[in-house]
């Protein structure tokens, strides 16, 4: 061999080799974790079929039917309720169905929302999550008698009515601490958590369709599948328009008054615009919503600069030219000096920016709906009824009507940044409640970490009833008696039920279970035996550690639980006991002919046979058999190993 | 304050001032809630499910103590040679 090729064997093929065999492995251990699917997000999928073409919608986007239908769901442009695309049902044949699926990531504990409209209520649409693309789990059905209803194990429970030719969102959610869902239309009152279908094992991860096309050529639109609804309330910052009149930007008109709001950098809450009613002018502008949601939110910042107001300074939604008023999201009420704002009642704000939302659901079956407001980040007032021209299918939230009169002496009047209220402690955000107070409110669990003497919120757990002890572990205390037993709990309804709270939330005093063993008892013993314990306990002393330095010491230890690589070493170990304890559960295996559900039989399995002499069940004998080859085929690697090494 | 006062105050000092602040809580690519979420999560049950009926069949633990003693046979082989390989290297 030459120096060349012994040079390129040492140098280039054999760290090459190596540097892949490695590279290999850990691409191998990685993807493993990637392969089985990360349940960290909160949704199946997202899909607004925006990018597809025009046609069958199989075959696009991992969408499939299962059931090869003589009809297909078709991706259109002409009837959709977000961006270019939707999806159409229909079929020139009555009582045909149309199926579709689609399989994402699977989900334990998530929601989904889609968007749906019918030309008639004669059809049935069935929306359906599965788990293992198949079983189904949780179902919603708009069904043939104008219902929407979900289905528990047994029967269908009723939501509420739909008509035709408007958009609906369906939210579903569901939990796998007790295998529960609940629903929402439009953005409504969410439905109780209630069982589904069928408990799922492990998640959910597909969602299947079938729309069965009772009235020829009748359509079922679908769009829109996420996790959240789509919002279309406008984000308004004023930061590309030209300065001057805000007429003719963006989606802004004239009226309702001969003075336009004006585009200026004076005064900006956000970025470099924002628009002003300058002093002496009575302004009157109003921003277009071309599909104005029928359930939404919206904030908007104001200042008022000076200390004095006029009535009749206020922002509407509602139709124009008429109709103006359906909701007043605030206006200011001056009574002698003293200025408030309408319906909140609060003071106004002078010479700072402060912020005003509006929150509003107008019913979809009915004329009616309501709204309510909040000023400064305050209490939002009560829900305030509203009738509007619902059954005209008129909807007179399509304007956010903007006036403001500045006559002498009420000085200029800015308004800048239009935007969805942001996101507020609730039980779907947990992680923004930052008090005990607020966290249990919105019905969440708080979480106390004993070695990081940290504590925050997090969303709802059923904790183990042997955690009930005092201060945080009030929560985990399941009834009155044991509540009350422990200090600083007690048991109350504060809206949920009755549960165990803390009586005051504090943070209870260090715990530890390190005990330092006492000094021995000299009492009772000879005169010379008292001499002598007391000596060992003198000398003892000197080498004894006081009960607070152990304490310390234990939090101290027990801080490293927390930190890496002692976390990361605790999750492993947990997921080896966890599939260690699972390998001794016998399981079934679960099989699927023509839409039937069941699991393999092994009724054989205990029948005995006699081997040698020595009975045994036909189970052992056949895993037997089978740990033989595996071990045979473990053997035959060791001898390749051990030839490997050596050569 | 005792001797062993003395010497706990030096080891707590130690661990809380020189060890403990440099010992992160999460990895920089994968964090702990995503690692553990993962883990005992959806590999957990996905494994768990996926062997499920088949310890009708196989002697789980004994397979998995086999597959893993064979994963970590290799890994030590491979390391030996890498190991032999950058002695050899060195010493030409």
């Amino acid at each position: 061999m030459t120096q060349t090729t012994l040079f390129k064997k040492k140098f280039v093929r054999e760290p090459f080799k190596a540097i892949k065999t490695y590279v290999l492995t850990a691409l191998l251990v990685g993807g493993l974790f990637l392969f089985v699917g990360i349940t960290s997000g909160a949704t199946i999928f997202t899909d607004d079929f925006n990018s597809y073409d025009d046609g069958d919608l199989i075959g696009q986007g991992g969408w499939t039917d299962p059931m090869t239908r003589d009809d297909k769901a078709q991706v259109q442009g002409t009837t959709v309720r977000e961006g270019d695309k939707a999806v159409d049902f229909t079929s020139g044949v009555p009582n045909n169905y149309i199926t579709i699926r689609k399989t994402g990531s699977g989900v334990s504990d998530g929601e989904m929302t889609f968007y749906v409209k019918f030309s008639t209520t004669t059809d049935v649409f069935f929306f359906n999550l599965n788990e293992d693309t198949t079983d189904l789990r949780i179902r919603v059905k708009f069904d043939d008698d104008g219902k929407i209803y979900y289905e528990p194990p047994a029967g269908k429970t009723y939501i509420q009515d739909y008509i035709a030719d408007v958009w609906y969102s369906v939210q579903v959610e569901w939990r796998s601490v007790d295998k529960n869902a609940r629903y929402r239309i439009n953005q409504g009152t969410w439905t109780a958590w209630d069982n589904i279908k069928s408990d799922f094992t492990a998640d959910i991860d597909t969602i299947r369709i079938d729309a069965k096309m009772v009235a020829v050529d009748s359509h079922i639109y679908f769009d829109y599948v996420a996790e959240e609804p789509y919002t279309l309330v406008p984000e308004e910052n004023f930061n590309a328009y030209d300065d001057g009149s805000v007429v003719g930007q963006g989606d802004w008109l004239a009226g309702p008054m001969s003075d336009d709001w004006l585009v200026s950098p004076t005064e900006t809450y956000e970025g470099a615009k924002a628009i002003l009613c300058p002093q002496g002018d009575f302004c009157g502008s109003h921003l277009h919503l071309s599909d104005p949601p029928m359930t939404g939110d919206w904030r908007v910042w104001l200042y008022f600069s000076g200390d004095t107001c006029h009535d009749q300074t206020a922002l509407y939604l509602g139709d124009y030219p008429s109709n103006m008023n359906t909701i007043t999201w605030w206006q200011t009420l001056e009574d002698g000096g003293d200025c408030t704002i309408y319906p909140t009642g609060e003071d106004l704000v002078f010479n700072e920016w402060v912020s005003t939302d509006v929150e509003w659901v107008l019913s979809t079956t009915t004329d009616e709906g309501k709204y309510r407001t909040r000023f400064d980040e305050g209490d939002w007032t009560d829900w305030i009824g509203l009738s509007y021209g619902y059954a005209t299918g008129t909807n007179f939230i399509s304007n956010a009507i903007l006036y403001a009169r500045t006559y002498a002496p009420v000085n200029t009047i800015y308004v800048d940044y239009f935007s969805e209220v942001p996101d507020i402690c609730d039980p779907t955000h947990c992680y923004l409640c930052e008090t005990y107070d607020t966290c249990i409110n919105a019905e969440c669990s708080w979480w106390y970490s004993i070695f990081l003497q940290e504590s925050y919120c997090v969303d709802y757990f059923e904790a183990e009833e042997e955690e009930c002890g005092p201060f945080f572990k009030c929560q985990f205390c399941n009834s009155s008696t044991t509540c009350e037993a422990e200090l600083n709990c007690e048991w109350k309804n504060i809206g949920f039920g009755l549960k165990c709270y803390m009586i005051e939330p504090e943070i209870p005093p260090e715990q530890v279970e390190w005990e330092l063993p006492g000094l021995e008892d000299c009492e009772g013993l000879g005169t010379v035996e008292t001499w002598l314990c007391e000596i060992k306990n003198f000398v003892a002393g000197i080498f004894r550690p006081s009960q607070t330095k152990i304490e310390s010491l234990y939090l101290t230890m027990g801080t490293f639980k927390d930190k890496f690589p002692f976390n990361y070493a605790n999750a492993m170990n947990e997921f080896f006991n966890d599939v260690d304890e699972s390998l001794d559960v016998e399981k079934e295996i679960p099989i699927k002919i023509l839409n039937q559900t069941s699991t393999v039989s092994f009724a054989f399995w205990n029948s005995t046979t006699s081997i040698g002499g020595q009975v045994e069940t036909l189970k052992n004998v056949v895993i037997d058999f089978t740990s033989i080859i595996i071990f045979f085929g473990w053997f035959v690697w060791l001898i390749s190993l051990i030839k490997r090494f050596f050569s | 304050m005792s001797v062993a006062d003395t010497i706990l105050s030096g080891i707590i000092f130690t661990f809380q001032k020189m060890i403990l602040p440099i010992l992160p809580v999460n990895l920089p690519l994968i964090s702990f809630s995503s690692f553990n979420s993962t883990l005992n999560g959806s590999l957990k049950h996905n494994l768990i499910w996926a062997f499920a009926g088949v310890g009708q069949l196989f002697n789980l633990k004994l397979l998995f103590i086999l597959l893993s003693s064979i994963v970590v046979g290799e890994m030590i082989f491979w390391l030996i040679k890498a190991g032999f390989f950058v002695v050899k290297l060195v010493r030409g």
